[in-house]
């Protein structure tokens, strides 16, 4: 009977078009995975496409989707006997329940796996395909298809068959089914924020269904090697994540399956029958009522409005509804609290960010409702049956069509409102009364839901168009899906994608900016189609249950009429005239370039000008510039003096100038030599000397350029000169002399495509040649600044230097700044309406620039800004500057960046960040210290331009900024900013694209300079004590400062480090900064014994070992035998605070392998561990430490 | 009034539904009477607007029905053979909501119109209740009550009395009567009695042809005396059907009556007085025998 049951349900579901359908579709996907550009481009250039860590992901990433395939199949199974009303024929034959029930439900289940078994098959027949690039396959190794598949996918798959089964068979509706995949994506979505939380990482990656974040989890620190190489094995989190499910799978099909119960046909519901006629009247006194009333020929508008009402009251009075807005709520509480800043923080409840909130939980949702809604909308009386009456009615098809599309309207808008309720709750209860309604309306309806209408309105053309709404559906998603696709088809352009506009960010400082205008314009552009859209959508409305396209088609012109007709005409008239007017500010006042064609064009700039990378050029010495900001024009201007010299031992003949693409009227001259004419890609001139600049000859030049941002833009929004937050360096402005290596092709696969050798990322350490130039190149020396900057008269413009003089002109500001010591030239303008918070601190000016508003951190900043004078002042030579600013620029960029004497910060990187919570790790401060630092990393000791540069500048600002902090908030702040470190340097040597270096070789690559900066600097600390370190890096100040020629290297500050090390710790300074070393730490076993002197003896019997790794991370043991401390304690060490002592905390030396160590302690200790405060590299410190 | 010409429809899976229909309907009762799968439904769609023809025209008071939907529905009334309703509606609400839909937007005149429907088809007590729960007659009656919103011109029952018990078929087949004074009513059925009891005028669709037409009393009058009957045990049927044209069996008391249409007395046979339903079966007979 089981059998029996299993093959009936096999054979039913194999014949339907359903199953070869849904197998099609996966196989596909994933076939596609393997050839689409862009997302193979995700992984990295070396990550094989048919290496356990690619099949992994895509295979996770499906998993998601299978759900629908599981709900289809399963949900079917459980219900068919009831909607094909075959229940009563059925449930009255003899067989057991049991058999009945099970069979066909492991039926469904081996349909299911069938059908998801595409996607490995898909995989594989893709990485045969011939297009595929050798470089990107490894040996075909069926292990990794099968491991991935049985361990990740078919538990995922029974796990969700069981619960929907249950549900389907417990709710009995269909509705509820697809009520409960909305709730696991939500749910998932808000674990997913979790899993961004470092503290619940290894709970959520515990508790994901689909083992997703598990396998994210388990291949985290993966280098290229491993991704390549490492089968999935069933061992640790991704064990148990499994067994979990199984076992709750297993649960909820025995207890909740009702596999033994009878089957029995579905009560009616007559909960409300109760509810009985009260009056028995028969209503014989109407029976001579007049019924002969006829309709009335104009009740078109009546009809309307009756059918909006009714169509409304069917989606919003729904349970359906108010399940939505619980999920909304929940989907708003986790994007509320997901953090945003870097150490965990999040945002103060500005209306910028409820905005963000709202949009963040609608995102999917939006996608779901209008998909799902259309499908209801439109077929509601096709399903109801009463489709017949309906359309035999005198209603026209417009009526219909509009009612119903109101109705899917009111479901987005409803739900807008209900979130910005709750947002307004949310900042009134945090005491933000000053609320901004306008913005809310303005971003939630005319930004985001007008758009998601528009949308809508597909979704219903496709459902007119479609047999049932099943396809419907599916054709939706296919068209929202596309155009995720349109970018790598060359169709990136927002024109081609419906309903899209540039992308539009709000800033406190500059509002709306350039959006409004933009994104108005596309509104119409979209409305106009929108509106030709309906037209035909409900001219081609279906009426009666067999008008087939072809007939509808037919009769179109008809059903259109008129006034239709003349609509769809001044429609297309307005959709083409609103994008010819796109077209003309997007590509013919700006130039638009898809990712290709830009890809394309630096390929084009490096071969012709590639072999110039080294050229001597001159140096700018002295400057003397006048800018005018023109904020309401957003134009600027600018002209400048200058001084160069040839500060190489050759002479120059020529070199290249370039500008950014948006600047005009370009001149440059130079005694001796003239500009030539455009010349290559990224607006190349060369500058012609008649008469060579020699060695050491100085010149004087003049440059002026003007730019303005004209119309506006499709992408790559302009965000540098804006109304109010203008903020932009001196290239943008001014012409750029030399190579431009910055702009070169990073990617791998992109090299290869334009036929670019591999990339040289930096010059090797040991180049000399390169020791005479900073990371700017040869033309960036140390000069002489001055400036003038007007704006308009109710900014501030800010440059380097200190205020001369001020004055007004015209109706305009000016300022001069001056500087009176030479400067590296790194030039920042920013203009705006500032407010100001100043304090004279040791005759240094310390000050705040800050939007009026944004007062919530300004005084952490100054705080910071003092406290890095003091102790950077104190340990490394005197801040050499009078003054020290910040200034806030807008969030349209999220970054801060250290110029001479000013720290240009975004908005969001912390004048907004919500630090109320004393808990929080204090970023504002931790920046600021960073950034201050590079007032001395960077500025004042400029390294040379090779390997090991930024360890110079960005790892002495980490070390900086730690200690800074650490003297601030103590040790355990620190540790928990150093955990955080240690994880992001493991996941970013994962990520890495070409080849991991050691720290003293870095090439510009952030998780090595910043992150295993971090860890290796307070191990460095830990190893010579921060007097030793300060008094190094003094000397190293003292001997570098603002020297040039040569700058120095990353070899010169070891040495500085080095200076009075003796043999051991020489080879430990080794191991941290000249080789990639990862230690493991564990202790397997402890015990404490007590003494007969009230004292206690730990045993601890530890194991230890030293892997060293080579760039590509295959890893090698090696000997160790180093210091490492051994800590016994009362409280786990996590939460000791700067004052809880450990009862023993002593460094041991410890070899490879296993050893074990004795320590005697006065007090009944808790906890042991080796390493406790995590100063080595360890991937799993979580066994460092264990509990006795 | 309502003039079918040459009216064809093949469906997309190859089902000739229709073939060549025309027919000339006069005001009053129209019966159409067919078996199951004779094309009636089909024709009933079509002549409500809901499906178009590959050939052949209606007309209806001057308007071209296939051309012109939209004109017609104004004068429709609508009674599909299967039909549902949107869940949890109380009827009042529902029927107030077509008649808005039929263009009763005078409030007044739709609250007596919604009000005396619901009385007349018995429903009245039941009005706040939903639809989707009515039984099966109940339900019928509100489809009843819906087709007579705005007094149509044009009214179109499909198999109005399924699910009607005797009362409430009485009572409908009155309102129906009282109400065919005035406009055309399509009457289409395959209970012979329905038509031999209402319509003056009747037509019998088989195969998606109109295989008669014509006065009921006029189409009994012709058959008159042609009819012959014998009761058999049903042991010998088979072999009565082989040798004569057997337009009818029926069972009576445990034996088989059956009618045989010749224009003799064939042996052992007794005359029998022609009725509708020895038209409607000679009709099919002769069409089978074709």
């Amino acid at each position: 009977m089981l059998a029996k049951m299993f093959m009936f349900e096999w054979r039913y579901f194999t014949r339907q078009p359903s199953f070869y359908v849904s197998m099609a579709i996966f196989f596909f996907i994933a076939l596609t995975a393997t050839g689409f550009k862009k997302f193979v481009g995700n992984f990295g250039g070396n990550v094989f496409i048919n290496g356990p860590f690619f099949i992994g992901q895509v295979m996770g990433m499906l998993g998601l989707f299978s759900m629908f395939v599981v709900v289809n199949f399963i949900a079917n199974t459980a219900l068919r006997d009831h909607q094909s009303d075959m229940a009563e024929i059925l449930y009255c034959k003899p067989f057991k329940s049991f058999d009945y029930q099970l069979g066909r439900f492991l039926g469904s289940f081996a349909v299911v796996v069938m059908v998801f078994s595409a996607v490995p098959l898909g995989l594989l027949v893709g990485s045969l395909l011939p297009w595929v690039a050798n470089t990107r396959l490894g040996p075909v190794d069926l292990s990794f298809y099968l491991t991935t598949f049985f361990y990740l996918s078919v538990p995922t798959l029974l796990v969700f068959c069981c619960v929907f089964y249950v549900i389907a068979m417990r709710l009995r509706t269909m509705m509820s089914v697809y009520l409960s995949v909305i709730a696991v994506f939500v749910l998932y979505g808000i674990s997913n924020s979790l899993f961004l939380m470092p503290e619940f990482k290894a709970f959520a990656s515990l508790l994901d269904p689909f083992g997703q974040r598990t396998f994210a989890e388990v291949s985290r620190y993966w280098t290229v090697f491993d991704k390549n190489n490492q089968s999935l094995t069933l061992t640790c989190t991704l064990l148990y994540n499994r067994l979990f499910w199984l076992a709750v799978a297993a649960l909820v099909l025995v207890f909740f399956g009702r596999f033994s119960a009878s089957l029995t046909l579905f009560k009616p519901s007559t909960k409300k029958s109760a509810k009985k006629q009260v009056q028995q009247e028969t209503g014989a006194e109407f029976i001579q009522n007049a019924v002969h009333y006829k309709g009335y020929l104009n009740a078109g508008w009546q009809q309307f409005v009756a059918r909006t009402v009714f169509e409304i009251k069917q989606v919003i009075f729904t349970p359906a509804f108010i399940v939505l807005c619980s999920f909304m709520f929940l989907m708003m509480m986790a994007v509320l609290f997901q953090p945003k800043g870097m150490f965990g923080s999040t945002n103060l409840p500005y209306t910028q960010i409820m905005v963000q909130v709202i949009k963040g939980s609608m995102a999917i949702l939006s996608t779901i409702i209008i998909t799902y809604y259309s499908a209801e909308v439109v077929w509601r009386e096709r399903i109801s049956g009463m489709g017949d009456i309906i359309d035999s009615t005198p209603v026209s098809n417009l009526s219909f069509w509009l009612s119903k599309l109101l109705a899917v309207w009111a479901v987005v808008i409803a739900l807008l409102l209900v979130a910005m309720g709750l947002t307004i709750a949310y900042q009134l209860g945090n005491g933000f009364n000053d609320l901004d309604i306008k913005q809310y309306l303005v971003s939630l309806f005319y930004f985001y839901a007008l758009p998601w209408m528009m949308t809508a309105v597909v979704a219903f053309l496709f459902q007119v168009i479609s047999p049932n709404k099943y396809v419907g559906m599916v054709l939706f998603v296919l068209f929202i899906v596309s155009g995720f696709a349109m970018e790598s088809l060359g169709l990136g352009h927002n024109m081609f994608r419906f309903s899209k506009s540039p992308v539009f960010i709000y800033t406190d400082l500059d509002g709306y900016g350039f959006s409004m205008l933009s994104h108005s314009w596309y509104m119409v552009y979209w409305g106009a189609l929108s509106v030709a859209f309906s037209i035909v959508g409900f001219g081609l409305w279906q009426r009666g249950p067999g008008q087939s396209l072809r007939l509808r088609l037919k009769q179109l012109p008809y059903q259109i009429g008129g006034k239709g007709k003349v609509s769809m005409a001044l429609a297309m008239v307005i959709f083409v005239a609103s994008g010819s007017h796109i077209f003309y500010n997007t590509r013919v006042l700006n130039s638009y370039a898809s990712n290709q064609q830009a890809d394309e064009s630096k390929a084009n700039y490096e071969k012709r000008y590639g072999q110039h990378y080294a050229d001597p050029i001159p140096a700018i010495i002295k400057l003397n510039a006048a800018v005018d900001i023109y904020p309401k024009q957003r134009k600027i201007t600018g002209k400048a003096d200058f001084e160069v010299v040839n500060r190489s031992s050759k002479p120059i003949k020529r070199f290249l100038v370039s500008t950014s693409d948006k600047s005009s009227g370009l001149r440059v001259e130079i005694a001796g030599g003239r500009l030539g004419v455009l010349d290559g890609p990224l607006n190349t001139h060369w500058f012609e000397f008649d008469q060579p600049m020699q060695p050491g000859e100085k010149r004087q030049g003049h440059y002026q350029v003007s730019r303005q941002e004209q119309g506006f833009v499709d992408k790559n929004a302009l965000v540098k000169v804006v109304e109010n937050g203008t903020f932009f360096e001196q290239t943008d402005l001014f012409p750029f002399f030399g190579y431009f290596s910055f702009g070169q092709l990073q990617d791998i696969a992109k090299r290869e495509k334009y036929g670019l050798g591999a990339i040289k990322r930096a010059n090797k350490l040991e180049d000399t040649a390169f020791h005479t130039q900073n990371q700017k190149g040869f033309g960036a020396a140390l000069m002489d600044f001055e400036t003038t900057v007007s704006t308009s008269a109710d900014q501030i413009a800010i440059a380097p230097g200190y205020l001369i003089k001020e004055w007004s002109e015209g109706g305009r500001r000016y300022f001069h700044y001056k500087m009176d010591a030479p400067i590296p030239m790194a030039v920042a303008y920013l203009s705006a309406r500032y407010q100001q918070l100043t304090e004279n601190y040791k005759n240094i000016d310390v000050s705040v620039y800050y939007h009026p508003g944004h007062t919530a951190n300004i005084e952490r900043m100054q705080q910071g800004l003092k406290d890095a004078i003091d102790y950077f002042g104190d340990n490394f030579g005197a801040y050499p500057y009078r003054q020290a600013r910040i200034i806030e620029f807008p969030g349209y960029r999220v970054f801060a960046q250290s110029f001479p004497n000013t720290i240009a910060f975004s908005e969001r990187i912390g004048f907004i960040t919500d630090l109320r919570n004393e808990d929080e790790i204090d970023q504002i401060y931790y920046v600021t210290a960073h950034e201050m630092a590079h007032q001395w990393w960077g500025h004042m000791v400029d390294p040379a331009n090779v390997q090991g540069a930024t360890m110079v500048s960005e790892t002495l600002a980490q070390y900086s900024a730690l200690m800074l902090f650490k003297r601030k908030f103590g040790d355990k702040k620190l540790r928990r900013i150093l955990k955080i470190e240690l994880d992001k340097y493991l996941r970013g040597r994962s990520g890495e694209l070409v080849e991991e270096l050691p720290l003293m070789r870095v090439e510009n690559q952030q998780y090595i300079h910043y992150r295993k900066g971090a860890v290796a600097m307070m191990a460095l600390v830990d190893l010579l004590g921060e007097q030793r370190i300060n008094q190094a890096l003094r000397d190293f100040v003292a001997k570098f400062k603002f020297k040039e020629t040569p700058y120095p290297t990353s070899m010169d500050l070891l040495a500085f480090l080095g200076q009075d090390a003796n043999e051991a710790e020489l080879v430990v300074i080794n191991r941290l900064f000249g080789e990639i070393n990862l230690y493991d730490f564990k202790v397997e076993t402890a015990k404490v014994e007590a003494l007969a002197d009230d004292r206690f003896e730990v045993t601890l019997n530890i194991f230890a070992r030293r892997l060293m790794a080579d760039g590509q991370g295959i890893e090698t043991e090696v000997d160790l035998s180093q210091m490492v401390d051994i800590g016994v304690f009362v409280t786990d060490p996590d939460d000791i605070a700067t004052d809880g002592a450990p009862l023993y905390l002593q460094k041991h030396l410890i070899t490879s392998g296993k050893s074990s160590i004795e320590v005697i302690v006065d007090k009944r200790p808790e906890f042991v561990g080796i390493d406790p405060f995590v100063k080595f590299i360890d991937r799993d410190v979580e066994d460092n430490v264990v509990k006795l | 009034m309502l003039q079918i010409n040459q009216l064809s429809k093949t469906y997309d899976n190859g089902v000739h539904a229709l073939k060549d229909v025309t027919l000339s309907v006069p005001k009053g009762l129209y019966g159409l009477l067919g078996p199951n799968g004779a094309g009636k439904s089909s024709l009933m769609r079509t002549l409500s607007t809901l499906q178009s023809a590959d050939t052949g025209s209606i007309l209806f008071d001057g308007i071209d029905v296939l051309n012109n939907p939209i004109e017609l529905r104004r004068r429709l009334g609508y009674l599909p053979q299967n039909f549902g309703v949107y869940p949890r509606v109380p009827a009042d609400e529902l029927l107030n909501h077509l008649a808005i839909l039929k263009g009763l937007v005078n409030k007044h005149e739709r609250k007596e119109a919604v009000e005396g429907l619901l009385a007349q088809t018995n429903l009245y007590q039941h009005r706040k209740n939903a639809v989707s729960g009515y039984s099966g007659g109940m339900r019928q009656r509100f489809g009843i009550a819906q087709a007579l919103l705005g007094d149509p011109d044009l009214l179109i029952v499909d198999e109005p009395t399924g699910g009607l018990d005797p009362e409430e078929r009485n009572r409908f087949h009155n309102l129906l009567v009282s109400l065919g004074q005035n406009k055309v009513i399509i009457l289409s059925t395959h209970i012979v009695e329905d038509v031999s009891e209402l319509c003056p005028n009747m037509a019998v669709l088989g195969g998606g042809e109109i295989l008669l037409e014509g006065d009921p009393l006029k189409l009994i009058e012709q058959l008159n005396g042609r009819i012959w009957r014998k009761t058999l045990p049903l042991s010998e049927v088979a072999a009565v059907e082989s040798e004569f044209a057997v337009i009818s069996k029926r069972l009576l008391a445990g034996h088989t009556v059956v009618h045989v249409l010749a224009d003799s007395p064939p042996e052992g046979f007794e005359s029998a007085p022609a009725n509708l339903e020895d038209v409607y079966f000679s009709t099919l007979h002769a069409q089978r025998s074709n």
